[in-house]
């Protein structure tokens, strides 16, 4: 049998660049949105959270005083 | 040499077109021979014309249906050397030759290395010796720097070590080495 079954579709002539373009910016902005989330949650509020846990049971004055005492600081002497 | 009146007649080119037949302008203006794709018009025919090949010219300046296909092939290979698929076709193998000179110009890119190592790099200052590359270690570990997402936040205070050991960590440098002083 020759000839195809039903009609071929007419292939797109004219506007091949603005079509590919339009793909293109529709692509651009979703990965630039994802782009954008992703650094809001796993980057800013991760850190956030991270400062946060360390700053809440920290005692300084604690730290100050380790160091301090290990002869590590120029204007401060340890205590012995 | 009928057809074309070529104006470059240096000895030169003289002797190296010999009796074949100049044609145009070629792609210089010298009577030269030359496949090219994006001047496929040379200025000689390639091959010199015998009495065979001159009754086939005269025969195609009639009706060209009346030529056979052996004929017409006859006709091109006179005038040109190579076909456009012949010419432009790669150079078979030439992927050794690449590979072969990307390798030489890396090894030139060695030789130029071994002597700035050898002729030009000065020693590593003292600081780079693993004992006192230690000791850095052990300042920057008791200044707690970076202690919340740096160096000291993977320290564990309580073991004395690292929390978590994976490929890439350092040694402890709170055991002591032989070369320490």
């Amino acid at each position: 049998m020759s000839g195809a079954v039903g009609k071929a579709n007419k292939p797109q002539l004219r506007g091949l660049l603005h079509s590919q373009i339009k793909v293109n910016i529709l692509l651009a902005s979703v990965v630039a949105v994802g782009a954008a989330l992703g650094q809001y949650f796993f980057v800013n509020n991760e850190r956030k959270r991270v400062y946060a846990e360390f700053y809440k049971n920290y005692d300084i004055e604690k730290a100050f005083n380790t160091i301090r005492n290990k002869g590590l600081f120029d204007s401060c002497e340890p205590d012995n | 040499m009928a057809g074309y009146f070529h104006h470059n007649r240096s000895k030169y080119w003289l002797e190296r077109v010999g009796t074949r037949e100049m044609v145009g302008f070629g792609m210089n203006g010298t009577p030269l021979y030359i496949d090219r794709a994006d001047f496929p018009f040379p200025a000689l025919r390639f091959k010199e014309t015998t009495p065979e090949i001159q009754a086939l010219y005269e025969k195609q300046k009639g009706d060209w249906k009346l030529l056979t296909l052996d004929e017409k092939k006859t006709l091109y290979r006179s005038n040109y050397g190579q076909t456009f698929a012949e010419f432009q076709a790669p150079a078979s193998g030439e992927w050794m030759l690449v590979i072969g000179y990307g390798l030489m110009i890396s090894s030139l890119g060695i030789w130029l290395f071994i002597w700035l190592k050898l002729f030009v790099i000065k020693d590593l200052p003292e600081t780079f010796k693993p004992s006192l590359i230690r000791a850095q270690m052990r300042r920057m570990i008791d200044l707690q720097v970076n202690p919340i997402q740096g160096l000291a936040s993977n320290w564990d205070y309580e073991k004395k070590d690292w929390k978590v050991k994976k490929w890439n960590t350092p040694p402890n440098p709170f055991i002591r080495c032989p070369d320490d002083e």
